[in-house]
């Protein structure tokens, strides 16, 4: 290749630098995405192995063959444990019970001295919290105060957690304490392994829209100077040469484009890290990657936009003579389909290993993945085959002149039509996926308040064996708030089932149908629970004529409070500072706050995070294709208006040619997306189950939608004018 | 002139600083073939795209089948171009993702046809230009001279008031020239379509039946085929 034939390709003026840029910018953001992506990729296990200590790894207590639990003696080798399972204000927080000997030798996490009975550290943004409000509502709940748990023990800034002294004859009590001889270290694989799925499949999800502005670039750098590269054909180089020489361009523009997104990265990465991700947002070391990982990402993808751009210049190159012929592209096959169909196999397969194979998800999440990214591809390469099939359907069906031009079009051309709305296609797959995952638990509360049922501001107490009821219950007698206390108990010998309380008890914790006196067995469950499950909305109330009130044992306290924060966190405390169990007193509220809303919600605010640069990235490879579309067919389309067509079947012709691909194939996105999400669900858990996905996700598809819109508003104007009568010339 | 289907007086354009007409007056019979000649550059296909209503003339104006253009919007051009008047051009006329038949009952379905009637009626003229059996094909895979008939049949199919014809046979050999000429007048001739046809090649302006010469974007001479 001759330097003067590389100058004349490389440097040619203003719209190279405008198409430049467009790769710049679009590389940049996509590569700034991907390293915060991979960082967290990386370091979410690491994240999981910080807070492994909060998980309790050893024995039971024995029972004896009377059914007593055997005391554990006090030993300086071994500490007892229970996870501390508590609710502030609708939030859940971490935390350990602990209980060691004042002459331990069990090494301390991160080397802390082990808190005595009456003391507890707390991370800084729990100790932040406890500042906050009075010590009766929230402090007082483990004594006295020794300092902030450090960082190496916590997952990120936001992390709520507090690890407590307790007495070592107490925790025993606990039937949750298991006895250890040191802290855990790794966490468990699988509490990470659902976000690194979610987040190699963000990264995934990135690469097609940039793959594709790549790409639609390099095709309009190829149609903006067709007779430049026949020139340069012309001098000698050959068709090789030319790919390399449009590959070493791409190269050039990616490479600057990822190197400004390693700086974006950077800029970025403190916003990025207050994304909440499993209870915590990050610190700024978890969404960093090292500086090999950040040269393989910008070399990866300096690689992959020199690929992208030289394959299409093989693809499309315009031979020595220049493209004097308009050429169909090669007809497109069935077997475009073919990725799809194996993605849509292995990612199937997958699943099923992880659903049936117990503990599985560790080593099935890398198929999981390549399944993932396979069909998120497919769809991007069966595209124009699905355009195909449906412009032939189309063609022989319109009858409108719009309709036979557009179907024309896309007929021959199905790769470059599908192209242009390849990138909002994959988007839409994705925030599917996310949507339908998501979905499966609503942010919403859905406990209300019923006849009949517990009221919502009721606290629930499951008392130990030591537990003294009535002490506790005189304990929240006084404060302000508590509107009264019952005690339920459970009888050994009474034949109706259900928790027994003393009628007027029953009563005043809203059961219904109660007997005027004496005990009866209320069933407490179905008064929690709701109808949906119980499959009542009238709980069972029956008189337990025959408990022998002596014989009782107090099992529950329920406390009344009149729903405020300060009644309910102060009563609260009280308990928690008073009763052996590992259990806080929670509300049915507090109940459903600790299943996985807070999870999903996270998953989603981060989908919808990435879903909207994608969107963006799209965007612009959308209109880029489509002033290249026009570009191309100025003369066509001059043509059509000199022979009489109005402006407005113009605007249709290029209309329909956008909305087809997009229509067909956005349907199968949406619906591939919404299957692998079940998929996933399924997989991961059997009480998750696929609903209709939250407004977001109909607000991701408007805007998508609403982009679409605006590329094809966008060249309308530009129809009207590149195809004035006076500028087009017909010879 | 008996029954004049065109009648422009006093058209001039200008392009910038370039004056492409400078004042013609012309009239068409109903039914003739006219042979527009003259140098490159003196304005030929600037005073056709002003008669067939393309381009707004400066000055003057231009009455087609009593119509007058210069009064009508740019959009009520369109239409009445869509309705009336036909175009052949040199190449690369066609649209190349379409077939031939596709290409052929475009004008048709612009102007409101069902699609089996525009095909139908499409198909007839393919086949009256003798291109049958290149109804499937795209104009890729045609030669220069069936592309041109295909043209022609595309120019004819939606019966015009006139034809306008910028070297028709400008990019076919010899032969292929004349073969597509006389296919084309063949056609013409038996529907009685009135033909503006520009063109470098006197033997094919001998088909014509009156031929006018323009020269610096003026008439410099109009005479009948067999007067010279
Ligand atoms: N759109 C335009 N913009 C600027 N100048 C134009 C335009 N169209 C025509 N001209 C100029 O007007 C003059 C007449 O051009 P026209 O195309 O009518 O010539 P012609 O007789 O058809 O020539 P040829 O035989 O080479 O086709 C020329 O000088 C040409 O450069
Ligand atoms: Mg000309």
């Amino acid at each position: 290749m001759r330097p003067a034939a590389a100058r004349l390709l490389l440097l040619n003026g203003a719209p190279a630098y405008g198409r430049l840029a467009g790769i710049v910018a679009g590389v940049a953001a996509g590569t700034a995405m991907m390293l915060v992506l991979l960082g967290a990729f990386l370091h979410l296990p690491e994240r999981e192995d910080r807070v492994a200590w909060l998980t309790p790894d050893g024995d039971y207590a024995q029972f004896d063959a009377s059914d007593q639990m055997i005391p554990r003696e006090p030993q300086s080798d071994a500490l007892l444990s229970a996870t501390l399972v508590d609710v502030f204000d609708g939030r859940t927080f971490d935390g350990l019970a602990l209980a060691v000997t004042p002459d331990t030798t069990v090494t301390m996490p991160a080397d802390i001295a082990p808190p005595a009975a009456g003391e507890y550290y707390a991370s800084p943004a729990m100790i932040e919290l406890i500042d906050s409000v009075p010590a009766s509502q929230l402090g007082d709940r483990w004594g006295t105060l020794l300092g902030p748990l450090p960082d190496e023990m916590l997952r990120g800034p936001s992390h709520r957690a507090v690890l407590a002294g307790v007495d070592w004859e107490e925790l025993d009590t606990w039937s949750s304490a298991v006895v250890q001889e040191e802290f855990r270290t790794t966490g468990p694989n699988s509490a990470s392994a659902t976000f690194r799925i979610v987040v190699a499949m963000g990264a995934i999800a990135l690469l097609v829209p940039m793959v594709l502005l790549i790409s639609i670039v390099s095709a309009l750098g190829a149609a903006e100077r067709r007779e430049r590269l026949a020139t340069v054909r012309l001098i000698g180089a050959g068709r090789r040469a030319m790919a390399i020489l449009s590959g070493l361009e791409m190269a050039v523009a990616s490479l600057a484009g990822a190197l400004v997104g390693v700086g974006i990265a950077a800029a970025v990465r403190p916003l990025a890290a207050q994304l909440s991700i499993n209870g915590s947002t990050m610190t700024v070391a978890d969404v960093t990657t090292s500086p090999a990982w950040t040269a393989v990402v910008v070399l990866g993808i300096a690689a992959l936009g020199a690929g992208t751009a030289a394959w299409r210049a093989y693809r499309d190159d315009v031979g020595a003579l220049g493209a004097t012929r308009e050429r169909a592209e090669k007809p497109v096959t069935a077997w475009r389909t073919s990725t799809l169909v194996a993605g849509i196999v292995i990612f199937a397969g997958s699943t099923a290993a992880i659903r049936w194979i117990p503990n599985s998800a560790t080593t099935w999440q890398y198929p999981l993945i390549l399944g993932f990214a396979l069909i998120a591809f497919g769809i991007v390469a069966a595209g124009p085959w699905i355009t195909r099939r449906t412009s032939l359907a189309l063609g022989a069906r319109t009858s409108s002149a719009a309709g036979v031009v557009a179907a024309g079009r896309l007929g021959r051309h199905p790769r470059a039509t599908f192209r242009a709305v390849a990138g909002l296609v994959a988007a839409v797959f994705i925030v599917s996926v996310f949507a339908g995952g998501s979905s499966a638990i609503a942010g919403e509360s859905r406990v209300v308040d019923a006849e009949g049922m517990l009221a919502t501001d009721t606290l629930v107490t499951y008392l130990g064996d030591d537990d003294d009821a009535q002490a506790l219950a005189e304990a929240v007698d006084g404060i302000e708030g508590v509107e009264g206390a019952a005690v339920g108990w459970f009888s050994p010998d009474a034949t109706v089932s259900g928790v027994v309380f003393a009628a007027d008890d029953a009563r005043a914790i809203g059961a219904i149908d109660v007997p005027p006196s004496g005990l009866v067995a209320v069933d407490l469950f179905d008064m929690m629970v709701g109808p949906e499950l119980s499959g009542t909305d009238r709980p069972g109330v029956a008189e337990a004529s025959d408990a022998d009130p002596t014989a009782l044992e107090p099992s529950h306290l329920l406390v009344l409070t009149d729903g405020s924060r300060e009644a309910i966190e102060t009563a609260r405390t009280a308990i928690v500072a008073e009763a052996s169990s590992s259990l806080a007193p929670s509300t049915r509220v507090d109940m459903e706050v600790r299943g996985a809303a807070d999870v999903n919600n996270e998953l989603s605010v981060m989908a919808y995070l990435g879903m909207g640069i994608a969107i963006a990235i799209s965007a612009l490879a959308l209109s880029v294709a489509s002033v290249a579309a026009m570009l191309e067919r100025r003369r066509t389309f001059g043509l059509l208006r000199l022979g009489g067509m109005p402006v407005r079947q113009l605007r249709q012709t290029i209309a329909t040619e956008a909305a087809v691909p997009l229509a067909v194939t956005l349907l199968l996105s949406a619906v591939l997306g919404f299957a692998v999400a079940g998929a996933v669900l399924e997989s991961l858990s059997d009480d998750l189950s696929l609903q209709w996905p939250d407004p977001r996700y109909w607000l991701a598809l408007a805007t998508s939608l609403a982009v679409a819109a605006l590329g094809i508003v966008g060249t309308f104007s530009a129809v009207r004018r590149s195809t004035e009568l006076e500028s087009t010339r017909f010879e | 002139m008996a029954d004049p289907i065109i009648t422009a007086s006093g058209l001039t354009k200008s392009f910038g600083a370039t004056a492409a007409l400078r004042g013609i007056d012309l009239e068409v019979a109903r039914g003739e073939v006219v042979a527009v000649m003259g140098p490159s550059g003196s304005g030929k296909s600037t005073l056709i795209h002003c008669l067939a209503g393309v381009l707004a003339p400066d000055t003057g104006s231009v009455a087609v089948d009593g119509t007058e253009l210069t009064a009508l919007s740019a959009d009520a051009r369109a239409r009445f171009r869509l309705e009336r008047i036909g175009f052949v051009f040199q190449f690369g006329q066609l649209l190349p993702d379409l077939t031939a038949v596709e290409n052929v009952a475009l004008p048709l379905l612009m102007a409101g046809a069902r699609r089996r009637d525009a095909n139908e009626r499409s198909l007839q003229w393919l086949d009256r230009l003798d291109l049958a059996d290149q109804a499937g094909k795209s104009p890729g895979d045609m030669s220069g001279g069936q592309a041109q008939r295909v043209a022609i049949a595309r120019a004819l199919a939606p019966q015009p008031s006139v034809v306008f014809a910028d070297e028709p046979t400008g990019s076919l050999d010899s032969v292929a020239a004349e073969n597509v000429l006389t296919a084309m007048l063949d056609v013409v001739r038996e529907s009685g379509t009135t033909v503006v046809l520009i063109t470098h090649d006197a033997r094919t302006a001998a088909h014509a039946d009156r031929e006018v010469i323009v020269r610096d974007g003026l008439l410099s001479g109009t005479a009948p085929v067999g007067a010279r």
